[in-house]
């Protein structure tokens, strides 16, 4: 991140009607320039339920990612359109240079693990051999090969379906191209699902292109996340304690939030019952119930629509502390 | 604007809200106020939206906390209910606005805003041009809660 440059657009990538952050350096940046925080969802592909902490992509609000866009700091991507194209702009021989390379590191992959197996085996031996029962069973660990060929054939099963997503709409030429170039060994290969999917070796797979979407909020919504955003509050989204954001007077790592936010259109009628209980939750949580909205002129007044600054009024409530 | 069936029904609430903060809760310097004259000696004799009160309530509401020192007696003054006993040494309680709402009332944040509206500025604090009202919302059995409410971004008490 160069100081003095411009700094190229984030790329918010919408993926299903969410907005994502892939990089975790643009993640940083947001979070400490933009007071943007968003939600960690990724887990481990191979094992959801066994971390305790998400990982990326982060998800970032409709608010947020509307203000990046409105701010200029960052453009929005169609995810599967940037894949797709990037394969379509792929030649012959980049596809077959992409596949070499991956067969490269597959080999790679299994040298490593037939050397990591001869190596258990021998240890192994070693340890029979020191405990004394070497002469008992010296057949059943000298033949492991019938099961490591199941497992090569496993893999095998799958590996169409690994090579069809890389390749998109050119998916079946390289399977095919992948099953003439591996004639002997191939059973032995190992299929690797690359971690960071944006490229592989010089051959890009993504290309980002701004979309024509644009994230539109509730109005009444970002107008007051706005707000509350340019005075220096991080905002996050408010399901836990049942508004629409909560407020954080600073960075989430160091405080505690102010702040339970609902916003308002400015004649938007609230009943009492709503307000006694923001009040009454946020005081039970030492917090404050706010609501708030973009205020409009009088009605009665002749313009009305052209009210000279419209800003956003926010209403504090809590709890007297008796009745 | 408000008919005169909906004047008397709000002047029938307040006067559940004021036997309420009178009797129950030891308010005391209780004036009621009904045009914008109560509010401000120079301003019109025009009726308020709303009737509502003006009184003194026996411990301090709310204290706008300019240092830290003050912050964490006003937290206990607030919260802790059995610190009565240096009550005379204790500057007398700020007078308070106090709105009576119904519960089945549906109101906008328009409507909020005009209440503000109408009230004087404090004069003096850090926090001057924070204004703040009690909402007393009735329910039908008459039953009475006190809510504090904030013109503006005010950070909470026990934040």
């Amino acid at each position: 991140m160069a100081d003095d440059a411009p700094k190229p657009r984030i790329c918010v990538n919408y993926v299903a009607g969410r907005y994502l952050v892939y990089d975790v350096n643009d993640i940083a940046y947001l979070r400490t320039t933009w007071h943007m925080c968003g939600t960690l969802f990724g887990t481990l592909p191979q094992a959801q339920q066994q971390n305790i902490f998400l990982g990326l992509p982060l998800e970032l609000m409709q608010e947020e990612a509307r203000l990046l866009v409105d701010q200029r700091v960052a453009m929005i991507v169609d995810d599967s359109l940037a894949h797709r194209e990037a394969v379509k702009a792929l030649s012959e021989t980049d596809k077959a240079d992409i596949l070499a390379l991956k067969t490269q590191e597959q080999d790679k992959l299994t040298l490593a693990n037939k050397e990591e197996s001869l190596k258990r085996k021998e240890a192994a031996i070693e340890n029979a051999k020191a405990s004394g029962k070497w002469k008992t069973k010296p057949a059943k660990v000298a033949e492991p090969t019938p099961n490591q060929a199941e497992e090569g054939s496993l893999f095998a099963g799958g590996s169409d379906k690994v090579s069809e997503d890389v390749g998109g709409t050119g998916g079946d030429e390289l399977v095919s191209t992948g099953q003439r170039t591996s004639p002997d060994d191939g059973g032995q290969r190992q299929y690797i699902i690359p971690m960071a999917s944006s490229a592989i070796g010089s051959h890009s797979l993504r290309l980002p292109r701004e979309a024509e979407h644009v994230p539109n909020p509730p109005d009444a919504r970002y107008q007051v996340y706005k707000y509350l955003q340019s005075l220096g509050y991080f905002m996050s989204p408010g399901l836990r304690f049942g508004c629409q954001f909560v407020a954080y007077p600073g960075d989430p790592l160091r405080f505690h939030s102010h702040f339970l936010v609902k916003s308002l259109q400015w004649d938007e009628e609230l009943s009492i019952l709503d307000l006694v209980g923001g009040g009454r939750l946020g005081t039970g949580v030492k917090k404050a119930w706010m609501m708030a909205g973009l205020e409009q002129a009088d009605t009665a007044g002749a313009n009305a629509d052209e009210l000279e600054d419209p800003g956003v009024r926010t209403f504090c409530i809590e709890w007297a502390g008796f009745g | 604007m408000t008919t005169t069936a909906e004047t008397s029904e709000l002047l029938n609430l307040r006067s559940v809200v004021l036997s309420n903060l009178q009797y129950q809760h030891y308010w005391t310097d209780i004036k009621l106020l009904d045009t914008q004259a109560d509010l401000d000696e120079n301003a019109p004799t025009n009726p308020l939206s709303r009737p509502m009160i003006y009184g003194r309530p026996p411990e301090q509401l709310y204290s706008s906390e300019p240092s830290s020192s003050s912050s964490s007696s006003a937290l206990s003054s607030t919260t802790t209910p059995t610190t009565k006993s240096s009550s005379s040494e204790r500057p007398p309680a700020d007078m308070e606005y106090v709105l009576p709402v119904h519960l089945t009332e549906k109101l906008s944040l328009r409507a909020w805003a005009s209440v503000f509206d109408n009230l004087p500025t404090p004069s003096g604090g850090d926090d001057a041009n924070k204004k703040r009202i009690v909402v007393a919302v009735v329910s039908g059995d008459s039953t009475v809660v006190y809510y504090i409410m904030h013109d503006g971004i005010v950070k909470p008490r026990q934040n």
